[in-house]
């Protein structure tokens, strides 16, 4: 189960993932996005959650 | 963080790429003016604006006077010459934001940042020569507001940081939150980039001036690059750069921490906004946005790939909903290594070149890692600020050249 089946619609641009999505989130986490992008923003998000998160730091 | 109830600090969420921002500089110069110069520009930018991790810049100044900019920002550079005095109030905080301390960095931070004002670095920073094509202009009358009014402009856009100064500052921090924060705090965090202090403890106060220095040094790093740019236009033309109408149009962070005040369920609170990788976009008439540009909103520079495109936007009085904050580029799809598997950097640029981007670059692994299909569809991260009404475009500039890092 990837993260895009956590994140909850807020509306056609805003989706969150909750805090129950991992230990020690205090509020929730919202995105700002299209679907089309959301579902790549939680696809690298399980990516980083596998390997690294260094390689995204600007 | 709400600093008034153990609100904290964080390096993490700042970006260790302390104030890497984004600098927009337009021109009088059209398309065609430009092109049968453009590889005379982009090898001279290249020359000048030195590229790479590691790259040293022209300035030589000493450790002392390096001291100095950190706590003064671009207002040092341009009261040394280094660029014009409408420039800072095109700047974010003026191009000096109060209470640096260069008292509180480290002289490993002082010897890592003191050679490096005036250059791009490397990653994903870069120096690009764009156009404004006539049905990009996204808000006609915003636009001629930012001076963009001739068929196919000419602008500049640039994007980096404070270098490995800004990199030590918060790395020195980050060590020094991570042996308090629990120990003495009593704060637990399950990953150590998130490592913090009370904003109002003396590590939280020292980062936040430290922090500050960062912010300074990229302002007067970007000061000097635009003074750099100036020189190159003004050399290749035969011309003044105030003849070629080199003016800017903003200068803004998308890595740092701002205390702002903010309503949160109905009461107006004092914050510590932390935006690593976000951009500030306040809306029409709030006070912190410069002076020129209050009536429209806080102007918003976003950057793509050096393939696709870049935004100028303007912040909307419904920003509100993320603390007046928005994207600051189009993010990667892909990590580096995979990039520089799918692609060769010397192939990419005779790509570039047919396509009429004319590009150099000090690595090619570096240029592969930047291909544009390792990013996120700019246009489409665009329309989701919009749509969502954090930001509103004004125009999209197309590449022709560009200086990578």
């Amino acid at each position: 189960m990837g993260i895009i089946d956590k994140v909850r619609k807020v509306s056609e641009t805003v989706w969150e993932i909750p805090v129950t999505y991992k230990e020690g989130m205090r509020a929730p986490a919202r995105i700002i996005a299209t679907e089309k992008l959301v579902r790549e923003i939680t696809a690298v998000m399980d990516f980083q959650s596998a390997a690294s998160r260094q390689w995204m730091w600007a | 963080m709400d600093v008034g109830v153990g609100g904290v600090i964080s390096p993490g969420g700042i970006g260790f790429d302390i104030n890497c921002g984004m600098r927009l500089v337009i021109t009088n110069l059209t398309s065609d003016d430009v092109r049968p110069y453009l590889k005379e520009i982009v090898d001279l930018l290249f020359q000048r604006v030195p590229a790479g991790v590691g790259s040293h810049g022209f300035l030589k100044i000493s450790r002392q006077e390096f001291r100095e900019v950190v706590e003064q920002g671009a207002r040092w550079c341009v009261e040394h010459d280094y660029g014009w005095e409408e420039d800072l109030e095109l700047t974010e905080e003026s191009g000096c934001i109060s209470g640096a301390d260069a008292a509180k960095i480290s002289e490993r931070a002082i010897d890592r940042g003191y050679n490096q004002i005036g250059t791009l670095g490397g990653g994903n920073h870069y120096l690009e020569v764009q156009v404004a094509r006539p049905e990009d202009v996204r808000d006609k009358e915003l636009a001629a507001k930012f001076g963009i009014t001739i068929p196919n402009q000419i602008v500049v856009m640039f994007h980096c940081g404070s270098r490995g100064f800004g990199h030590q500052v918060a790395t020195d921090y980050l060590q020094i939150f991570l042996k308090v924060m629990e120990s003495k705090y009593g704060i637990k965090v399950l990953d150590r980039e998130l490592a913090c202090a009370p904003f109002e403890s003396p590590e939280g106060r020292d980062y936040f001036a430290a922090m500050k220095c960062g912010l300074n040094m990229s302002f007067a790093n970007r000061q000097v690059i635009l003074h750099r740019i100036r020189e190159v236009f003004s050399e290749v033309f035969g011309r003044s750069a105030e003849d070629l109408g080199m003016r800017m149009i903003y200068d803004v962070a998308h890595n740092t921490a701002k205390l702002e005040k903010h309503t949160v369920d109905g009461k107006e609170k004092r914050l510590l906004v932390h935006r690593k990788g976000a951009t500030r976009a306040f809306g029409p008439g709030q006070e912190e946005v410069a002076a020129p540009y209050r009536d429209i909103g806080q102007p918003v520079i976003i950057g793509g790939s050096m393939e696709t495109g870049s935004y100028l936007l303007v912040g909307t009085s419904s920003g509100d909903q993320t603390f007046f904050s928005t994207a600051h580029g189009s993010g990667r799809t892909m990590s580096r290594t995979k990039a520089r598997k799918l692609w060769h950097g010397k192939q990419l640029q005779r790509d570039l070149e047919a396509r009429g981007i004319y590009i150099r670059s000090t690595s090619w692994a570096g240029l592969a890692e930047e291909a544009g299909a390792a990013y996120k569809d700019i246009d489409e991260v665009i329309e989701a600020t919009e749509l969502a009404g954090i930001s509103k475009p004004v125009v999209r500039f197309t590449p022709i050249g560009n200086v990578k890092g």
